[in-house]
C-alpha cells in the first residue's frame, strides 16, 4: 500500500513537472480560403529566425516599464520588417510600435524603434546606432524653408518622415487593425 | 498659461516656458559635436503632456511634468491628472519633447498621438483633429486642435521650436516674422535602408 502510494506521490510530482501543452487553449481553430491570410509568404527561414532574435533581443532589453501592457504578448505590439545585405546570412531587422493591436494609439514612446543586424540563426550581433543629424538621408526631411521664411532648419534627421504632399506614404491602410 | 487668442494650437509663448525649463535639465541639449549624435547614457530626451483645461470660456494651457527619457526616446504619460479641473475637463492635445542634437521630427515622433481615433498610419485626414473627452476642447467658438512639439537648442545656442499635426503638417516658428512657418506636410514612413551608421 505504501509502496503504490510512493508511486502515485511520484507520479504526482512527475507530471507536476512536466510542461503542460498550455501555449494554445482550446481546440485549434485551422482555417479554410476565406478565412485565412497569408502573413509571410514564402521566404528564406534564415529571415524568420532573424526576426524572431530581434524581437526577442528588443523585450528583453527594452527600458520602459509596462510597455506591452494590454498586448496578449510583447509581439502582438510590434511590428517586424527584414532586409537582406551583401553578406549572406546576415538580416537588418527593424523592430517598430504597432501598440493599437493592444488597444489605443499605435505609438506609445517617442523616437523609438530599433534596428538589429541578425544572423540566420537569430543571434543578434549589433544594434544600429540612432541616426545622426548629418548625412542627408535618401527620403528628403520636411521640405526646406525657403529663404525668405526667416527659419533656419533643424538638422535632417534620418531616417525622416517621408515628405508626401499628396497621399501620404503611410503604412498599408490595409494591415490589420486588430 | 491664459488661451492666447487667434491660435487654436500649441502657443509659442508655452513652449518658450517649456524649452526654458526642459532644455536647462541634464543631458538635454547634450550632443557629440563631432559625430551629431546624442552620446549613450548622457544626451537625454525629455517629454510632456500638453493639455488644455477650463471651459469653454476660460481655457488654459498646461503641460504635465516632464518625463525623463533615454538618449534617444521618451515615452510620455498619456493621461494627466490636473489640480484645478476634473478629467472632463482636461483634454490631452499632444506631446512636446526635445532632440538633444536639435534633429527633425523622426517618424516614429509623427506616429505618437493621444488618440488613434486620428489613426495617422491609416486616414492622415486633412482635418486637423480635435481631441475628444468625449466632448471636444473649445475655446470661445473655435476647437482646439491636436498638436505635438519639438524643442531643441542647435549648435550656435539658438532655440528651435517646431510643432506637428496628425496632418503630418511641421511647422517652425519664425523669430524674424513672428510667426508659424509651415515646412511641409509628412507621413511617417516605414523604416528602411539605408541603416547608414551600423555599427561594426
Amino acid at each position: 500500500m505504501s509502496k503504490a502510494l510512493t508511486v502515485a506521490g511520484l507520479v504526482a510530482v512527475l507530471q507536476g513537472c512536466a510542461v503542460p501543452a498550455t501555449a494554445w487553449k482550446g481546440e485549434v481553430p485551422w482555417p479554410d480560403e476565406h478565412s485565412t491570410r497569408t502573413v509571410i509568404e514564402p521566404m528564406e527561414a534564415g529571415a524568420a529566425l532573424a526576426a524572431a532574435g530581434a524581437i526577442r533581443e528588443l523585450v528583453k532589453t527594452s527600458p520602459f516599464p509596462n510597455l506591452f501592457a494590454g498586448c496578449s504578448s510583447p509581439a502582438q505590439g510590434l511590428d517586424v520588417s527584414v532586409f537582406a545585405g551583401p553578406a549572406p546570412d546576415l538580416y537588418f531587422v527593424v523592430v517598430d510600435q504597432r501598440f493599437d493591436r493592444c488597444g489605443g494609439p499605435s505609438g506609445r514612446v517617442l523616437d523609438w524603434w530599433e534596428v538589429y543586424a541578425v544572423t540566420a540563426q537569430g543571434d543578434v550581433v549589433a544594434k544600429a546606432p540612432i541616426p545622426t543629424g548629418e548625412e542627408p538621408s535618401a527620403s528628403p526631411p520636411p521640405a526646406a524653408p525657403s529663404p525668405d521664411t526667416g527659419v533656419s532648419p533643424p538638422e535632417p534627421a534620418v531616417p525622416p518622415a517621408s515628405s508626401s504632399p499628396a497621399a501620404p506614404e503611410s503604412r498599408s491602410p490595409a494591415s490589420p487593425q486588430q | 498659461m491664459e488661451m492666447p487668442t487667434g491660435d487654436a494650437s500649441i502657443p509659442i509663448s508655452l513652449l518658450r516656458d517649456v524649452a526654458e525649463a526642459l532644455l536647462k535639465l541634464p543631458g538635454a541639449t547634450a550632443c557629440d559635436p563631432g559625430t551629431r549624435r546624442p552620446i549613450e547614457g548622457f544626451s537625454t530626451e525629455y517629454c510632456s503632456t500638453v493639455y488644455v483645461a477650463g471651459s469653454r470660456d476660460s481655457l488654459s494651457w498646461r503641460v504635465a511634468e516632464p518625463v525623463r527619457g533615454s538618449h534617444a526616446a521618451c515615452r510620455p504619460f498619456f493621461a494627466v491628472k490636473d489640480e484645478d479641473y476634473p478629467q472632463s475637463q482636461v483634454w490631452v492635445v499632444g506631446f512636446v519633447h526635445n532632440h538633444p542634437c536639435a534633429a527633425a521630427p523622426s517618424s516614429q515622433d509623427l506616429s505618437v498621438w493621444p488618440t488613434d481615433a486620428v489613426r495617422p498610419f491609416v486616414s492622415m485626414a486633412e482635418v486637423r483633429l480635435i481631441p475628444g473627452n468625449p466632448a471636444p476642447a473649445v475655446f470661445k467658438d473655435s476647437a482646439i486642435e491636436m498638436a505635438s512639439a519639438l524643442v531643441a537648442e542647435r549648435q550656435d545656442g539658438t532655440r528651435l521650436f517646431l510643432r506637428y499635426f496628425p496632418t503630418g503638417e511641421v511647422q517652425q516658428w519664425s523669430e524674424a516674422r513672428s510667426r508659424w512657418v509651415t515646412l511641409g506636410t509628412c507621413a511617417p514612413a516605414p523604416t528602411r535602408p539605408p541603416f547608414r551608421n551600423v555599427a561594426p
